[in-house]
């Protein structure tokens, strides 16, 4: 279980809420509101957002739109410079403690931090806990409970384990349930959340795609996670990998972060968010620990940058389909035909999602899974819909496709192109 | 010789790196726009806006961007002209801009012909009695260029090495500026053949200059030129802009930032940016860090490990560098600085993956410069770093 920790520590929050209680924020969730980007900094990284060289300005120029996860201390810079942030204990808690705690001991952990964080206007939401096995289930809703109850409207986040953790049948299990899948009902059934939130890093342990095998869970976990979410009406938010997770790993490039972001989008997730960019005992995040921008930063910025532009426009959309070309990252991973794509013809595998808009608008959202190479890439949507451009990633604008019909990507890009 | 060495500081002027915009005719005139003129250019990390309309450089001064301005006429056919003519034509313009901060320099003319050379040695010498100080702009062929006689080939040379000196002798360059888009034609050096001329071209132009102490430009592509071409990318961008660095070239060009006949360029022909765009930037923020570093310091090699992506050119050991590990190919540029200061400046020539790099070298790596904030990054503990595919780091050495 702690080694695991080790392996996959990361954590998210959503912003569309699951219970009427909280329809204030679905309200304010539909304004023009940035995309969420979130950092994922628990202490001693998260310490470092208040640091004058490169603290929390830095993640704000380099393309975030919200704070993760920041201390009560730390609210008046998130206000100051206008960033949302979720905020956690000042003294956060250790794994499992929630599970010791007595009722009593839960409802006051919260009041506290709501009443340590009510005069900033910057709080979305409050970090509950990373990874949690399923025996902590019970005491997690009453924490979820306690923020509905003294922050009416804000967020309880939990970030879930990916699914290559550790089930019942196989050893010790991390997940505590029979599948990936009852895990996430049973979080959903018991804690009653506000999202689904999840970490993969399967991107990079695979060496850049290289080792298809490890690859595949980065690809099933996002398909499951986004099933069950819309089973249960809920948002859900994709935590990737802007590090060195481990020396033997590959480092995060241009197309690695490409293809993480661009997939996260075409899945209709509400959130992406990043781990880490401080260094803590990584290498090659976006800050290192001698307060200094590495490469990786600026490859952040301009994904980052993208994303914002796209984003603003998916998040106003509904999902209604993920499918892959064949052959699919994964077995049993849904493949074309869809029912806005009849077909895509491309020399490396794409990953396309589906959207519609309030206005019967109708968007395709087209990855390059290679990242080792650009594909011309060829959509035929089905018979009673036709491409007429894709969304500039940097201004917003319709640019036109090739003459042919076709775009190209360069290695993990998206693009989301417009249907009439 | 002794001329160019009195007139390369003309083009060495400005403590920032030398990252220009390569526009003409129709394309020049976007600069004037409202939406994605001029101002996008610098947005974009430029550092040099080429080529302006007179009528434009009051643009270039509003914003602090230095110029390089068209003449009347553009394009003109120098070798037609009366020495009168070109003596008239480069004084009126001298005369009109001269004193503009933001005017650098004049474009003479884009891939002359050595037919060509010896009137554009007189608009050269023009320049400079009539705008001392300013630079007279000639964009040489790349080596991919036809050889023979003058009215059966391009060069008009029987070599692109002589085609070179013979412009450096008959026509007393400032600078040796040149175009090589071969990494896009090769399909991202998938045509490894095709790739070859990129760096074969490159080495060659670096080793003139150097032999006659002139800076050099290097004019590459942020565009796709045919529809079966390869798009720009981060990868090839990066790739590039570091090989360019790496060779110790004192200015970097990008051809084109306005689509007009091209495709997937920064800017497209409804005045929006494209995804090119945000990679440019990338590449040119990263450029920006690094280039006035390497502007101050001498090159004094460039290897390769082997094999080399082109027959004969250098490969390692070379004076700072013994010998290097990697999965990929790399391209090595040596540099020297004040105070003995030594540089290491690997590229790595993938554009497919992302490699570890390991440099034995004569000194021990004190870290790399990041490109970002110009900090100096420690190494990894076993004195390697990564590099993403096209990607370079400037290594300080001890």
């Amino acid at each position: 279980m702690r080694r695991r920790m080790l392996l996959t520590h990361a954590g998210l929050y959503g912003v569309l809420l699951f219970t009427s209680a909280c329809k204030s924020a679905r309200a304010t969730a539909t304004q023009e509101r940035d995309y969420p980007i979130m950092s994922w900094e628990i202490a001693p990284r998260s310490d470092a957002f208040a640091g004058s060289r490169n603290g929390m300005n830095s993640l704000v120029e380099c393309g975030y739109t919200r704070i993760g996860l920041v201390k009560p201390s730390q609210l008046p810079l998130c206000d100051k410079l206008h960033v949302e942030a979720i905020v956690c204990p000042e003294q956060e808690l250790t794994k499992n403690q929630w599970a010791t705690m007595s009722d009593q001991q839960i409802d006051d952990t919260i009041r506290t931090l709501v009443e340590q964080s009510k005069h900033s206007r910057s709080v979305v939401g409050y970090f509950i806990t990373d990874e949690p096995h399923t025996r902590e289930f019970a005491a997690l809703a009453k924490a979820v409970a306690a923020v509905r109850k003294y922050a009416p409207g804000k967020i309880a986040y939990i970030n879930l384990y990916p699914d290559y953790a550790r089930v019942s049948s196989t050893g010790p299990s991390q997940l505590g349930a029979e599948s990936y899948t009852a895990y996430l009902e049973r979080f959903v059934n018991e804690i009653k959340p506000d999202l689904i939130s999840y970490d993969n890093y399967r991107i990079e342990y695979a060496n850049d795609l290289k080792t298809p095998k490890t690859a595949e869970s980065y690809f099933t976990n996002l398909v499951i996670v986004r099933r069950v979410a819309q089973e249960h009406n809920l948002p859900f938010w994709n935590v990737t990998c802007a590090n060195q997770i481990r020396p033997y790993t590959t480092i995060p490039s241009p197309a690695n972060l490409q293809l993480e972001a661009y997939t996260t989008l075409a899945t209709g997730a509400q959130c992406l968010a990043w781990y880490t960019y401080y260094q803590g005992r990584y290498f090659y995040m976006a800050v290192n620990d001698q307060g200094n921008r590495t490469p990786t930063w600026s490859y952040l910025k301009m994904v980052n940058d993208q994303v914002q532009v796209i984003g603003k426009v998916t998040q106003k959309l509904k999902s209604t389909g993920v499918y892959f070309t064949r052959p699919a990252p994964a077995e049993g991973l849904p493949t074309l035909p869809g029912e806005l794509t009849e077909d895509v013809q491309s020399e490396t595998q794409i990953m396309i999602g589906e959207f519609s808009g309030s206005a019967s608008e109708k968007y395709v959202l087209l990855v390059n899974l290679s990242l080792a190479q650009s594909s011309k890439v060829l959509l035929k949507p089905t018979q009673s819909h036709h491409a007429i451009g894709y969304i500039s990633p940097v201004d917003g604008s319709l640019l036109p496709l090739d003459k042919d019909g076709s775009l190209w990507l360069t290695a993990g890009q998206g693009a989301l192109i417009k249907l009439e | 010789m002794l001329v160019a060495l009195a007139m390369a500081p003309v083009a060495r002027a400005g403590d920032d790196y030398p990252i220009m915009s390569w526009e003409t005719g129709a394309r020049s005139e976007r600069f004037s726009d409202a939406r994605n003129g001029l101002q996008s250019l610098i947005d974009c990390g430029f550092t040099r806006a080429g080529f302006v309309l007179p009528d434009q450089v009051p643009l270039c001064e509003k914003l602090g961007i230095k110029a390089i301005t068209v003449l009347a006429n553009a394009p003109i056919d120098w070798k037609t002209l009366s020495d009168n003519q070109i003596d008239q034509l480069v004084r009126r313009a001298a005369e009109a801009t001269r004193s503009s901060k933001a005017v650098i320099g004049y474009f003479i003319v884009d891939e002359p012909g050595a037919e060509s050379f010896p009137a554009l040695a007189k608009a050269v010498a023009a320049v400079k009695k009539y705008a001392p100080g300013k630079l007279a702009y000639i964009n040489l062929f790349p080596e991919y260029a036809t050889l023979g006689a003058p009215n059966l080939s391009q060069l008009g040379a029987n070599s692109y090495e002589e085609y070179l000196e013979r412009f450096i002798a008959e026509v007393k360059p400032q600078l040796i500026s040149y175009d090589n888009y071969q990494i896009q034609y090769s399909h991202d050096q998938q045509d490894a053949n095709t790739a070859a001329s990129y760096y074969r071209n490159l080495a060659t132009v670096r080793r003139v200059a150097l032999k006659h102490n002139l800076p050099f430009w290097n004019i590459v592509s942020c565009n796709q030129q045919l529809p079966q071409m390869v798009i720009p990318s981060p990868a090839n961008f990066q790739l590039q802009a570091y090989t360019t660095l790496a060779a110790g070239a004192d200015g970097i060009t990008w051809y084109t930032y306005y689509a007009c006949n091209y495709f997937y360029a920064p800017i497209d022909d409804n005045k929006n940016r494209t995804p090119t765009w945000s990679y440019l930037k990338t590449a040119n923020d990263q450029i920006k860090v690094l280039g006035p570093i390497i502007r101050k310091l001498k090159s004094t090699g460039v290897y390769f490990t082997s094999p080399a992506p082109a027959a004969n050119l250098p490969a390692l050991p070379g004076e700072l560098t013994k010998s290097a590990q990697c999965e990929t190919p790399l391209m090595i540029g040596e540099f020297t600085g004040p105070s003995s200061a030594k540089y290491v400046m690997v590229v790595n020539l993938s554009l497919q993956q992302s490699a570890k790099v390991k440099l034995e070298t004569t000194q021990k790596a004190a870290g790399y410069v990041s490109p970002t904030d110009g900090t100096l990054i420690p190494l990894d503990t076993d004195d390697s770093l990564w590099l993403t595919a096209g990607q370079g780091a400037l290594i300080k050495l001890q």
